[in-house]
């Protein structure tokens, strides 16, 4: 089983959420496309980049 | 309400095999799709296509639609003023956008009151989510078709239109080359656009079960199911029930792909060690430690969490093929 993305969409104002996260994921920055600005009304995705089987 | 749709689809990939893969389907179902209300136009960029008069004829194509489009642009952009859109969809993030493209949309429509509950209707794949698009949300808002295409989030796994045929001998398996049916299933998914040897990577047991779990899905219409002659453990077919959906679109054998945290995949782990083994593949990336706590703190503080999993086949997690 492979683990490929979480996504987390925190509460209405729940502005700690992201640095809870990104703590725990041991400081690996949630994945944002460049072209997709990163707000908290949507979707925030940890994806962790080169998917591709080995 | 009556909204036209009209959707420009500008795809680029730096990969010309995926490219070609994606650009055969993404016409079969357009097509398909020809009598709604949807218009898509669509090309293809590739960065190892070396044909730069193509490019240069697709850059015209795109900017005479509207000349502030630009075809290397990955955002959607929509003109308020009218009901048309430019969307512009870039594979290599189509992945990573796919699913809060429908998280959210699931959300505003329920919210909305559109539906009762959250949909599946949006498709496992580009073609059918176009097609729903066109079809289904004729009816929704404003605010929603603007969210809708203003997100270039679509995925390309194949849906049911490329069930694995029932292969009655194996004895001629050669990765793609010979001539049962799992060949005509791996050369598709892998051989034809990666080699041999990179089919042989896996063995032929690994590939005999992602095709055995892929035959064993049915598609209801809101949902997939994998029937028991998929050679899972009993306990991990009732775990995924209707969370599962084949998962041909990973270059490498695969039993489903699962994207719910209806499933509690760490407990499941714990609960059975010597058959499920939770790993992650990609260099940085968070240890799978790491990722439970991350997804419990989303939960302790009523987050909307979702956890999107492939499974493969590994050494004990199937019995034999019988």
């Amino acid at each position: 089983m492979s683990l490929e993305a979480l996504f987390i969409i925190p509460q209405e104002g729940d502005t700690d959420l992201e640095s809870i996260i990104e703590r725990e994921l041991g400081g690996v920055a949630a994945f944002n496309s460049p072209a997709q600005p990163k707000t908290l009304e949507w979707a925030w995705m940890t994806y962790w980049p080169e998917s591709t089987l080995p | 309400m009556g909204l036209t749709k009209k959707l420009h689809i500008t795809i680029s990939h730096d990969e010309a095999d995926s490219y070609y893969r994606h650009s055969e389907r993404l016409q079969e179902y357009l097509r398909q799709e020809a009598g709604t209300e949807l218009f898509a136009q669509y090309c293809f960029l590739s960065d190892k296509t070396d044909a730069p008069s193509v490019l240069r004829e697709v850059e015209a194509v795109i900017r005479a639609a509207d000349p502030r489009t630009s075809p290397a642009a990955s955002i959607a952009r929509s003109n308020e003023s009218t009901t048309e859109f430019f969307v512009s969809l870039d594979l290599d993030a189509m992945d990573a956008l796919h699913f809060p493209f429908r998280f959210v949309l699931d959300r505003e429509l329920l919210r909305a009151g559109e539906v009762n509950e959250p949909q599946q209707f949006l498709g496992q794949d580009a073609y059918e989510t176009l097609g729903h698009l066109a079809v289904k949300l004729a009816r929704a808002n404003p605010r929603i078709v603007r969210l809708v295409y203003e997100t270039p989030g679509l995925l390309f796994p194949p849906g049911d239109k490329r069930r694995a045929q029932k292969d009655t001998d194996k004895s001629g398996f050669d990765f793609g080359r010979g001539p049962t049916a799992l060949d005509s299933h791996v050369a598709w998914l892998v051989t034809d656009h990666h080699g041999y040897d990179y089919a042989k990577q896996w063995t032929p047991w690994q590939w005999q079960i992602s095709h055995a779990c892929l035959n064993a899905f049915t598609h209801s219409e809101t949902h997939y199911v994998m029937d028991n002659t998929a050679p899972l453990p009993p306990w991990l077919l009732k775990a995924v029930d209707t969370h599962a959906t084949p998962d041909t679109d990973s270059p490498g054998p695969m039993c489903f792909a699962a994207r719910s945290t209806a499933i509690d995949w760490f407990a499941l782990a714990k609960d059975h060690p010597e058959e499920l083994v939770l790993s992650q593949w990609f260099e940085p990336a968070p240890t799978v430690q790491q990722i439970e706590k991350a997804l419990r703190a989303a939960q302790a503080r009523s987050a909307e969490v979702d956890l999107w999993v492939m499974c493969g086949p590994l050494q004990n997690l199937a019995g034999p093929l019988t």
